[in-house]
């Protein structure tokens, strides 16, 4: 008989991290084999208690473990944040297309995150970082509600933001924001979309993530600023079951986010219905 | 392929027999539903003047089934792709059965289950499995009643595809017609039979003629799109209708049951439940309806489709034209149950209708 292909893969939890208030990182060894590619998603099972698709955000070169970053929103990511060390739970896929790191390829690429949606960016610019001759160069934009719900702020504060990380890769530069800021904060206030003027390079290349307002905003500034539909690439959310295109929760019009996505350019669905809903 | 005539005392002694071997699914004259003991099809089964439904035949129930009628109420998706199964750990042992009294509506349907389910990168546990173990007999629609209007979209009344065998019904006999390998096997183990003459290929079209003249008639006051329109392609006069206002209005009298997704031959959306434990992963599959509110509605609690006109608009654009962009056919083979079905009296066929003319 075929293998089912309902059928998780077991993975053992081996660390998790808060991030913020309402976001975890959940770092997982995968009891076999398994890899993805950076934009791919997995769908996530808790025992017991129900499934839901993430993106991975870590490394799809680090082959010892894979992250994943979750917001607290629900009945499974509840949940989630109550895993410890140790519990075993399950995954399958990897689903949907990856970012087209080819169409990256001698161009200038722009990050857009916003809140959890800066989880597929991580993945996406460890993979950047990894191949990082192929490119031009990188602006990564980060954005939070606030400073407290700024997430993998040690890795970003502590290590990106250092003068010797930085002295090391000249291409990458960043922008930091959030919506509104405290005392302790020294980067800029509002939104991302604030922190979108003056970019140092010729439109070429926009990935965008985050929630759909700001998803929004931020394609309305991009294409303000010079960036044409074909070059904005957005991760899309919709209810999904399966994710294997067989549920059709996850439909934006006639396109499947599980297997025509999760991540479109802005051409592929503007004319679909109610995409930022 | 080849047809030949059976008597109907040959053919009712060939069931009787295969009865005592392997399950046989036929369509009965019922009052309650039978087969299927989910609420949406004695929902639909209250407003519906057909009352066939699924049963599995005995030997003292064979001279009961009907060949001569119309669609039952369930739709036959019910036996590939049921209400409720645990499709993790998948179902070890599917066993043949027989399928009796499916019609063109419910075969038709198969191109778009068999294209989610089957001939996909991912492949159902359970769905190609029943497939494979079921031989499909088809009849002629013979009584179709006032909610089919499957010659509208050019179908045809009658099977022409996916049917194993199929069963033209005479007060003579049946003329039958070799569509697989399955319906050349039953037609060898059925020892008296006549291939068929000229005069009975001419009895057999003009059954045909007449049951379409029903649905044409029944439906002459309908011009949805052009005439004979294809079924691979989006009707043109419903492209980009998403805003047109008459979505608002045909919901008025929608109470939401999704009555219309259950009976429907085309609806394939389902939920997935989980029952895990940490040392076994154990998952369910049930039919989830677009019509509900809770369908689209993500975990930040909004919705691409808050307002009922707009999942409603949804259901029918899915139809013609989603489908018709995901699977290359259109997704509505005409069976009516939708309207047959809905407590709000709701009749598609209008409201396609006064869309279409904006
Ligand atoms: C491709 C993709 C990638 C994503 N990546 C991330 C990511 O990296 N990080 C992140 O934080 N989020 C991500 N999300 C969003 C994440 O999947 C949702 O936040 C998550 O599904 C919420 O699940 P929940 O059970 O906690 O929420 P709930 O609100 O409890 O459930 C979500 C929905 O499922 C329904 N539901 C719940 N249980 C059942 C049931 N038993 N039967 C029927 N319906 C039920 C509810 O009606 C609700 O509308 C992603 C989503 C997609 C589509
Ligand atoms: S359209 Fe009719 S059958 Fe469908 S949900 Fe509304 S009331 Fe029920
Ligand atoms: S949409 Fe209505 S008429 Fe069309 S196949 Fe489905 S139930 Fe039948």
């Amino acid at each position: 008989m075929e293998q089912n292909i309902y059928k998780p893969i077991q993975c053992e939890v081996i660390d998790v991290f808060e991030e913020s208030p309402t976001i975890k990182t959940i770092r997982l060894k995968p009891l076999e084999p398994f890899s993805f590619l950076a934009g791919q998603f997995i769908s996530f099972t808790v025992p017991g208690i129900g499934e839901a698709p993430f993106t991975p955000s870590s490394s799809p070169f680090e082959k010892n473990y894979m992250e994943v970053t979750v917001m607290k929103t629900g009945k499974v990511t509840a949940a989630i944040h109550q895993i410890k060390k140790a519990d075993i739970v399950g995954i399958r896929g990897p689903y949907g297309k990856p970012y087209p790191m080819e169409k990256f390829a001698d161009k200038n690429i722009l990050l857009v995150g916003g809140g959890v949606g800066l989880a597929p960016l991580r993945a996406l610019f460890y993979a950047l970082i990894e191949t990082l001759d192929n490119y031009k160069s990188i602006v990564f934009c980060l954005g939070a509600r606030s400073p407290v719900d700024f997430i993998f702020k040690k890795e970003v504060f502590e290590t990106w933001l250092s003068e010797s990380w930085l002295s090391s890769y000249k291409k990458i530069s960043f922008r930091i924001t959030a919506d509104k800021k405290d005392e302790t904060w020294k980067y800029n206030e509002g939104v991302v979309t604030k922190i979108l003027d003056n970019l140092p390079f010729v439109p070429e290349n926009a990935v965008v993530c985050g929630p759909p307002v700001m998803m929004k905003f931020t394609t309305l500034k991009l294409l303000d600023v010079g960036y044409k539909p074909e070059e904005i690439y957005l991760s899309m959310e919709r209810k999904m079951y399966c994710a294997i295109g067989q549920c059709r929760h996850c439909l934006l019009g006639d396109k499947f986010v599980c297997k025509d996505g999760p991540v479109f350019t802005y051409e592929e669905i503007k004319n679909q219905p109610k995409i930022w809903a | 392929m080849d047809t030949y005539f059976i008597e109907k005392n040959i053919w009712a002694d060939y069931i009787r027999k295969k009865s005592l071997e392997i399950n046989i699914y036929a369509a009965f004259e019922k009052s309650e539903p039978v087969f299927s003991n989910e609420s949406q099809f004695i929902r639909a089964d209250k407003t519906q003047k057909s009352s066939l439904m699924w049963e599995i035949a005995n030997p003292d129930n064979i001279d009961k089934i009907i060949y001569d009628r119309m669609h039952p109420v369930a739709p036959l998706k019910i036996f590939f792709f049921p209400f409720k199964e645990i499709i993790l750990p998948e179902i070890d042992s599917i066993t043949p059965f027989f399928i009796i009294g499916a019609t063109n509506c419910d075969l038709l349907a198969l191109d778009i289950t068999d294209k989610v389910f089957k001939d996909n990168n991912y492949k159902d546990p359970s769905y190609s499995r029943r497939r494979q173990q079921a031989t499909i007999i088809s009849i002629d629609c013979q009584k179709p009643d006032e909610y089919c209007f499957c010659e509208l979209w050019g179908n045809r009344t009658y099977p022409e595809k996916n049917f194993d065998l199929n069963l033209t019904y005479t007060s003579e006999g049946f003329i039958a017609e070799i569509g697989s390998e399955k319906g050349v096997s039953i037609i060898k183990e059925i020892d008296k039979k006549e291939k068929t003459s000229e005069e009975t290929a001419s009895l057999r079209e003009s059954i045909r003629k007449q049951t379409q003249n029903i649905v044409k008639n029944n439906n002459s006051q309908y011009k949805i799109c052009e005439i004979g329109h294809i079924r691979n392609d989006v009707p043109s006069c419903l492209e980009n209708k998403i805003d047109s206002p008459e979505w608002k209005s045909a919901v008025t009298d929608c109470v939401q049951c999704g009555a219309c997704n259950a009976a429907c031959p085309t609806c394939v959306c389902f939920l997935l439940e989980d029952f895990s434990s940490q040392k076994s992963f154990t998952k369910a599959k049930i039919w989830d309806y677009c019509l509900y509110q809770s369908y689209a509605k993500m975990a930040s609690g909004v919705s691409p489709r808050p307002l009922l006109w707009e999942r409603y608009a949804n259901r029918l654009l899915c139809k013609y034209q989603y489908m018709v962009k995901n699977f290359g056919i259109v997704g509505c083979t005409g069976c009516g149950r939708c309207i047959a079905g809905c407590p709000g009296k709701i009749d598609k066929r209008k409201i396609l209708q006064e869309v279409a003319k904006q």
